[in-house]
């Protein structure tokens, strides 16, 4: 199956609702989805397979995005690109803070999010 | 004498432009001038006018007794004219005819006992006729020969010739007057000889002044008579003598020089009428000299003892002034070095003598303010030596004691109204306790008419110079006080209000008894002095205090409102970004739907409507938390109480939550069904709150254990988790309103920080207490408690 070669993403977030949709609308566009509750949880995954892309919610319990972001540069270094949502004030700084390769502010249109994933994750095939 | 030389601040020294002053000792030398000179100058020409004029009168005195001489012997000599005169009348001498000599003669004879010698000539010289026997070679001698006859013939009048010695060895005169025809042309002279012995007699026999003499002598400078002088010098020839010459030079006058018998004179001359003779009439000029020389060495010795009498009587009245008033300058000198105990003797003139009186009061009225100066500064030095000023107002009565008062003392109103002895001195100490042992049996009547009263009612000073025992009676409220009053024994007080910006913080009280001191004006204006920077003191320390404590509630509370401040701005923040997970999670559903979908089977939209569902209540629930928090804020939270199982309660909410979470293993364990007369919703709110916080901060997920106890009459709830636990320093913080612990972690667990602070006012609100246990790492245990109705519990 093409299916199973094309990227797979890693959606990380605490939200269960906002994890399911956006895993939704990645699938919808032909993706592959991976989902992680919070950083810990999204490290054990990427252990199992590197994403081709992450997309990382700051604000979570036992690893927030943060140092999430710091133990995956320290691990895989820049490879992958990250893309963090945030409904922080000032998520660009947030963003930089983490050398995120792009940020994207919640509440988010879900084109937007397609746009700022497409921009920074090669394309799916 | 030395002083210092120290600028003294005040004294004006001009320094350039001094001028050298005179002494009082050359003031009195100057004096001494002043009055010796002009008197050393008037007397020595008042000597010499002396002198002088008793010359001038020596002179005018030599010159009348000339003229005396004079006109005697002009009268010695008209007997002989008016002879001459008459003989020349008469028709027969005028005849001149020789031949007629004889009856002419006989006429004569009859006429005069000197007829004998009358001879008459005629214009030649020749002798006509002669009453003496025929003189040989008589009619020889020409005209020449006789200067007198020559001169009769020409003048026309008597006159007297040249002395000679006459015929019987007599010193004559000859004597000549002229003859006239009846046309009055003169024809001849007649002559006879005068007898000059006996106008030598005549003269000598004036009463000549003594030391006078005289000398009548012709204008050849022969001596005809003199007199005052042993030697005979008639028939001399004196001309050369200087008085002579001066005589012959100038007939009439006086002056001095030298008279015939070589002393020096002072003379008078005049010339005799009809004749060409002089007389000299002189003193000897020494007597006069002396006299003067006299009178001048008189003057010198009186003058000089003058002016040695005065130089004495002016070194006298210089060291009689000049002493003390350099004593007096000394005691200036010292007073300007500051040395105040300096006296000035009181000697001297009156003058002087009250000069130093004067000093000496003036030094001591100085000294005693240099005392209350320095009083005045060290109780300042005392006063802002520490803002603890009931010390320091003990310090200064004891300074005031005894160097203004006996007992000295500071009331001030509390603010109960009463009134404080904050310090009492005294100069018997034993006194001390008497004085607060007054004060607290009779503190003075606010009203009434004790002088602190009075003092801190009007703001004045009270003065009491004396007469004080008279108002004890009027103070006094029984026997006992009066007792007590009388034992303090004050003659005189002062008592002054203590007043710092208007307003009046006390009375300080100074006092005088045993030492009998009486008041005065001064004292009093010191007493207010001291009462002023009292007063200040305490101003200063109060205003101190306050400000410290102003300053410290200030401090505080902008402390309190920058936390406030900060913990706004922290939940707004979070409660912004709560708000905006719901949301985002609805927004993205509602997009998902709206996108076409591939591969999307009809269940994803069951799925999205489910979760929007979901948001949304959390949505509400999150805004009706915020309106809680609002309503807390201002007090307003209603209850809405009705009896409720509060099992039942505990039950739907565990239902609820179960749903929330599919990690955790939800409980509820209870033997009891208590009922609570509660608002249902809030109390599951509180259930809520709990259960998703056990949920919250046990991401592990694990057992959450829900317990309902009746203990006593209360219902018992707790919320156990296995979760994180709660860190000892955020434990004290766990209800504060807005405070979320591990919000400043990297371990963020969301929320907005008013749940539990929600949950314990509802509580309390139903008259409950809220509370937990918690230990970091192995989950906390949260519980409350509400009253369980009357109805007791619903099995």
């Amino acid at each position: 199956m093409i299916m199973n070669f094309s990227p797979a993403i890693l959606v990380v977030d605490d939200e269960d609702d906002i994890r399911r949709v956006v895993a939704l609308l990645l699938s919808d566009e032909g993706y592959r989805v991976l989902t992680a509750r919070d950083g810990q949880e999204a490290l054990e995954v990427i252990a199992g397979e590197m994403p081709a892309g992450i997309l990382l919610d700051m604000k979570m319990p036992r690893m927030d995005g943060w140092q999430f972001a710091h133990e995956f540069r320290a691990r895989y270094g820049r490879r992958v690109p990250l893309v963090v949502m945030t409904a922080a004030r000032n998520s660009g700084q947030r963003a930089a803070e983490v050398e995120a390769d792009g940020y994207i502010s919640k509440p988010f249109d879900l084109d937007a999010l397609l746009h700022t994933l497409r921009l920074h994750i090669p394309a799916a095939i | 004498m030395t002083t210092p030389n120290v600028p003294v601040p005040g004294v004006h020294r001009p320094a350039g432009r001094e001028r050298a002053r005179w002494s009082i000792r050359t003031h009195l030398g100057l004096l001494v001038l002043a009055t010796v000179v002009p008197a050393a100058l008037l007397f020595s020409s008042a000597v010499g006018s002396g002198a002088d004029s008793e010359r001038q009168v020596t002179g005018v005195a030599a010159r009348a007794l000339a003229d005396t001489a004079s006109s005697y012997t002009e009268q010695y000599l008209a007997d002989t004219r008016s002879t001459l005169e008459r003989l020349a009348a008469r028709p027969l001498v005028r005849v001149l005819d020789p031949a007629r000599c004889d009856p002419l003669l006989a006429e004569l004879r009859s006429v005069s006992p000197y007829s004998a010698n009358i001879i008459t000539r005629d214009r030649e010289g020749r002798d006509v006729c002669s009453g003496a026997s025929p003189i040989p070679g008589a009619v020889a001698r020409t005209l020449a020969q006789q200067p007198l006859t020559q001169r009769v013939l020409r003048e026309g009048r008597f006159a007297v010739g040249t002395p000679l010695v006459g015929g019987q060895g007599r010193w004559v005169g000859p004597a000549a007057a002229p003859l006239r025809d009846d046309a009055g042309q003169v024809i001849g002279t007649v002559s006879m000889p005068i007898d000059l012995a006996g106008l030598q007699r005549a003269l000598q026999g004036l009463d000549l002044p003594a030391g006078a003499r005289l000398t009548l002598f012709d204008a050849s400078g022969v001596v005809i008579a003199h007199s005052g002088d042993a030697v005979d010098r008639v028939g001399r020839d004196v001309s050369g003598v200087e008085m002579i010459e001066m005589a012959l030079a100038e007939s009439e006058g006086q002056g001095e020089g030298t008279g015939i018998d070589g002393m020096q004179l002072l003379g008078g001359f005049a010339g005799v009428e009809g004749t060409d003779w002089h007389v000299l009439a002189g003193f000897p000029r020494e007597p006069v000299d002396a006299s003067a020389r006299r009178t001048l060495l008189y003057g010198i010795v009186t003058g000089l003892g003058a002016l040695i009498g005065l130089v004495g009587l002016g070194l006298v009245l210089s060291h009689q002034i000049e002493r003390p008033v350099r004593n007096l300058a000394g005691v200036a000198a010292s007073i300007r070095a500051g040395r105040l105990d300096t006296r000035a003797e009181p000697g001297g003139p009156r003058e002087i003598a009250a000069v130093a009186v004067e000093f000496n009061t003036m030094l001591e009225i100085r000294a005693a303010s240099e005392h209350r100066f320095r009083f005045l500064a060290e109780a300042g030095r005392v006063l802002s030596s520490s803002l603890d000023y009931k010390a320091t107002l003990a310090h200064v009565v004891r300074l005031a004691v005894p160097f203004m008062a006996d007992r000295c003392g500071i009331d001030m109103p509390t603010p109960d109204g009463s009134l404080h002895r904050v310090a009492v001195a005294a100069a018997d100490p034993a006194k001390e306790p008497l004085l607060y042992e007054v004060h607290r049996r009779y503190p003075p009547d606010p009203d009434g008419l004790h002088p602190v009263s009075v003092t801190l009612r009007t703001g004045r000073s009270q003065f009491q110079p004396e007469g004080v025992e008279v108002d004890y009676r009027a103070i006094a409220r029984d026997a006992e006080h009066l007792r007590l009053l009388q034992a303090l024994g004050t003659t005189s007080r002062m008592t002054v209000p203590l007043v710092a910006r208007g307003t009046i913080l006390g009375a300080l009280w100074l006092s005088a008894s045993e030492s009998g001191r009486q008041y005065t004006s001064d004292d009093l204006a010191l007493a207010e002095e001291l009462a002023r920077i009292c007063a200040l003191a305490i101003d200063n320390a109060r205003l101190y205090r306050d400000t410290e404590a102003a300053l410290g509630r200030e401090q505080q509370a902008r402390a309190e409102a920058e936390a406030a401040g900060r913990v706004k701005d922290q939940f707004l923040s979070t409660a912004a970004h709560e708000l905006k997970t719901p949301v985002t999670a609805m927004k993205a559903y509602v997009q998902l739907l709206q996108r076409p979908g591939r591969n999307r089977g009809p269940e994803v939209m069951v799925e999205a409507l489910a979760a929007l569902d979901r948001q949304s209540d959390r949505l509400c629930r999150l805004v009706e938390d915020l309106l809680d928090v609002s309503r807390l804020s201002l007090g307003r939270i209603e209850l809405r109480r009705q009896d409720i199982d509060l099992t039942r309660l505990a039950a739907t909410a565990v239902e609820q939550s179960r749903h929330a979470s599919g990690r955790h293993h939800l409980m509820l364990v209870t033997e009891h069904a208590p009922m609570v007369g509660v608002d249902s919703e809030r109390i599951a709110q509180v259930f809520v709150n709990l259960l998703s916080n056990a949920v919250k901060f046990s991401p592990d997920g694990g057992e959450i254990l829900t317990r309902v106890d009746v203990e006593g009459g209360w219902a018992v709830v707790s919320v156990q988790d296995h979760g994180v636990g709660i860190p000892p320093d955020a434990r004290p913080r766990v209800f504060e309103q807005f405070y979320r612990a591990h919000a400043d972690t990297r371990h963020d667990y969301g929320g907005m920080g008013i749940g539990l602070h929600l949950s314990r006012e509802i509580v309390e609100h139903h008259g409950g207490t809220m509370w937990f246990e918690s230990e970091e790492g192995k989950g906390s245990i949260f519980s409350f408690r509400v009253p369980v109705a009357e109805q007791g519990e619903a099995e």
